[in-house]
Formats: C-alpha cells, sequence, structure tokens
C-alpha cells in the first residue's frame, strides 16, 4: 500500500464509512511514520468532532423576535412599495400636467404660425372676408368691365348716330336701356358672393382645425 | 412561517456560531437569515431541497457579517471570545483546538468543514449551497481535515495508542 492509498482511506473513513481493516494498511502504518501520525491525528480529529458541545441551542424567544422581525419588515416593505407607486403616479401625473400646459402656452405664444391658427374666432372671421373679398374684387372687375362695354358701346352708337343720314327717322335717345344689365350683373355677382361665403367659412373652420391638430401632433412627436 | 423558522433556526443558528464565534452576532445573523429567505422564498426552486438553500444563505451572510465586523474596532473581543474558555477534560481540549484551529482556515474550509462535521450536510447538499461542483466541496473538505490534523499534531493533541484502536 502506498501513502496515498492511505490519505484516500483515511478521507474515506473522515466521510463515514468503516474504518480499514487490512492486513496492508497495518503493515503501511507500522512501516510509514507520516501516514501513522495523520492517521493518529484523524482520530483525535473524531473523539474532538464527537465531543459535546458546550454551545447552547438558541432561545425559545428568538424564534418569536425573527418571526415578528420578518413581519415588521413586511409591513414596512409594503409601505415602501406603497409610497414608490404613490411616488411613480405622481410623477406621471405631473408629467402630464407638463405637458399639457406647455402644449396649451405653446399655442397661445409659440411660434408665429401658430400663433395665427391659436385663436379660432378671429380666425375664422379673418379668413372667410379674404375668399368674400376676392369673390367680390371679381364682381366688382365683372361689373366695370361690363359698364365699359356698355360705355363704349353706347359711344360707338351715338358716333354712328350723329353720322346717319338726316332723312332718317329720328329715334330717341335710349341710355337706360344699359342700366337693367349692369344692375343684374351687380346682382349676380353679390349673390355670387353670398353663396360662397357659408363655403369659404367651412373651408376656413376646416383649416384652422388641421392647423390645430397638426401643430400639437408635432408637439407629441418633437418630446 | 413560525414553524419553518423552529424547524431550522438551530441548523442554521450552529453555522453562524462556528462560521462567527459570537453568540450575539449569530443571533443577530440568524434574523438576518430568516429576513432574506421570507423576502426570496418566490426564488426558491421547489425542485431542490430547502435546508441547503437556507444554508447558503447562511453562509453568504455570516461572510458580509464578518466583512462588517473586521472594519469594526472590537475585534480583540471576538476572538477572546473563542479562546477565554479553558477546557475541562482531554476531548474539551480536542474541541476547543478545532475551533481554534477552525478560524485559521480559509473561508471556504471552515464552511464546508462545518457544514458537513457540524450540520451533518451530505456533500451534494454543501454543493448546492455554496453553488460549487461536488469535487470542489470535497476536495476543500480534505485540505480542511489535513491542516486541522496538521494543527492538532502541532499542539501535541495526538497519542501514540490512536491507531491501535482501530
Amino acid at each position: 500500500m502506498k501513502c496515498r492509498d492511505c490519505q484516500a482511506l483515511l478521507q474515506a473513513q473522515l466521510d463515514g464509512l468503516a474504518a480499514p481493516t487490512s492486513p496492508e494498511w497495518r503493515l503501511h502504518l507500522e512501516e510509514c511514520r507520516a501516514c501513522r501520525e495523520d492517521w493518529q491525528a484523524s482520530r483525535a480529529l473524531v473523539r474532538g468532532l464527537a465531543a459535546p458541545k458546550k454551545t447552547s441551542p438558541p432561545s425559545q424567544a428568538l424564534a418569536a423576535r425573527v418571526v415578528t422581525r420578518i413581519l415588521d419588515d413586511r409591513r414596512k416593505r409594503h409601505w415602501r412599495m406603497k409610497l414608490r407607486w404613490a411616488a411613480v403616479w405622481t410623477l406621471a401625473a405631473s408629467v402630464l400636467v407638463i405637458v399639457g400646459l406647455s402644449t396649451f402656452f405653446s399655442r397661445r405664444e409659440g411660434s408665429p404660425e401658430i400663433a395665427k391658427t391659436a385663436p379660432p374666432a378671429p380666425m375664422e372671421a379673418a379668413a372667410a372676408p379674404k375668399i368674400d373679398e376676392s369673390v367680390a374684387e371679381a364682381r366688382q372687375a365683372i361689373a366695370s368691365l361690363g359698364s365699359r362695354i356698355a360705355d363704349r358701346t353706347k359711344e360707338d352708337a351715338r358716333l354712328l348716330w350723329s353720322a346717319a343720314p338726316t332723312e332718317l327717322p329720328s329715334v330717341p335717345r335710349r341710355e337706360w336701356e344699359f342700366d337693367p344689365a349692369l344692375q343684374s350683373l351687380q346682382q349676380t355677382g353679390q349673390a355670387l358672393s353670398e353663396g360662397v361665403r357659408p363655403m369659404t367659412r367651412s373651408a376656413a373652420a376646416a383649416l384652422e382645425f388641421f392647423s390645430r391638430e397638426l401643430t400639437s401632433f408635432d408637439l407629441f412627436a418633437s418630446q | 412561517m413560525h414553524s419553518l423558522v423552529e424547524r431550522f433556526q438551530a441548523d442554521v443558528f450552529g453555522l453562524c456560531l462556528n462560521l462567527l464565534h459570537h453568540r450575539h452576532d449569530a443571533e443577530d445573523v440568524l434574523q438576518e437569515v430568516f429576513l432574506r429567505v421570507f423576502r426570496s422564498l418566490k426564488r426558491w426552486d421547489q425542485a431542490r431541497p430547502l435546508k441547503p438553500w437556507i444554508m447558503g444563505i447562511a453562509v453568504n451572510r455570516c461572510k458580509t457579517w464578518i466583512g462588517q465586523r473586521a472594519r469594526r474596532p472590537e475585534l480583540v473581543e471576538y476572538l477572546q471570545e473563542v479562546t477565554a474558555s479553558t477546557p475541562a477534560d482531554e476531548s474539551a481540549e480536542l474541541t476547543h483546538e478545532i475551533q481554534l484551529a477552525l478560524t485559521e482556515l480559509r473561508w471556504e474550509y471552515r464552511c464546508v468543514f462545518t457544514m458537513f462535521h457540524e450540520q451533518n450536510l451530505p456533500y451534494e447538499a454543501i454543493a448546492q449551497a455554496l453553488g460549487k461542483p461536488v469535487g470542489t466541496v470535497r476536495t476543500w473538505l480534505h485540505r480542511a481535515r489535513l491542516e486541522i490534523m496538521e494543527r492538532l499534531k502541532q499542539r501535541g493533541m495526538i497519542s501514540e495508542v490512536e491507531h491501535e484502536v482501530s
């Protein structure tokens, strides 16, 4: 038997296996002083470990104290968790309020292009007259063009009339015949502008709505 | 909860006492251990036995406690608690020497030796508790024994009649 085998037997015996009893082992212990001393030390170790301990077990009250502390800890952790959630909700609400306020103020006092669309009532009043005005201008242009053509026609008719031979029967001047045509043209332009006005208001409202929505979308997108 | 604490408190207390060598510290660490156990009970794998898991937590808490204790000034007091008691007979003297030798061992060796010889945990349970392979645990235990035996030899705690017993 070698020292290595002897050490393995020693460890196995300390692990709780049966002590070696073979003649080879005994012979090796007689011959090898190191292994013999190790064996003696292992026996001492076993005796030392087997000796009754002086340490008394934990007191009965310790378990109760431990349970009390665990329950306290649970209560504290529960409250801590509640506080944490409350803090999270408060933070979320604050963020929402800040975002809402910033959106509101940016619409009122923000960039110029946003400011133009911000107040709805003046926007509606300002946008509608523009198209009204252009329709009225068109009406006026048509009317003035009509009156100019009528004037020129009247002038031509006068020249023809003056150049005409005297033997022609006298025809009374009938300038008033052009006026109803002008009046009807003016009435048509006015009716057109009146008819277009609701459409222009709806279009202006739609434009304002889209501009507002797009502005708020941009604000959220930029955040 | 109370029954679980009562069921394991003796083992946890014994392990803490062996690793810390101070009764009050062992009681404090025991409370910490059960706090941790109940906090992280959801993480315990029910397919595995509970005792090694609790013992693993106890070892970790003891290690942390020792680290904190090293930064405190009253270290001498702890050492006195270990060495102050005078052994009455030869076996008590042996026990005393083994305890002293344990304090000088590497932390891993001390844990493994205590868990095997004091808590009677098998290799597999110690390996689970420490999160190490069984082979590593076996090696550590063998080295721990050899170091303690060496100390016993140096201290003259062995006698010539030992080998004749077997």
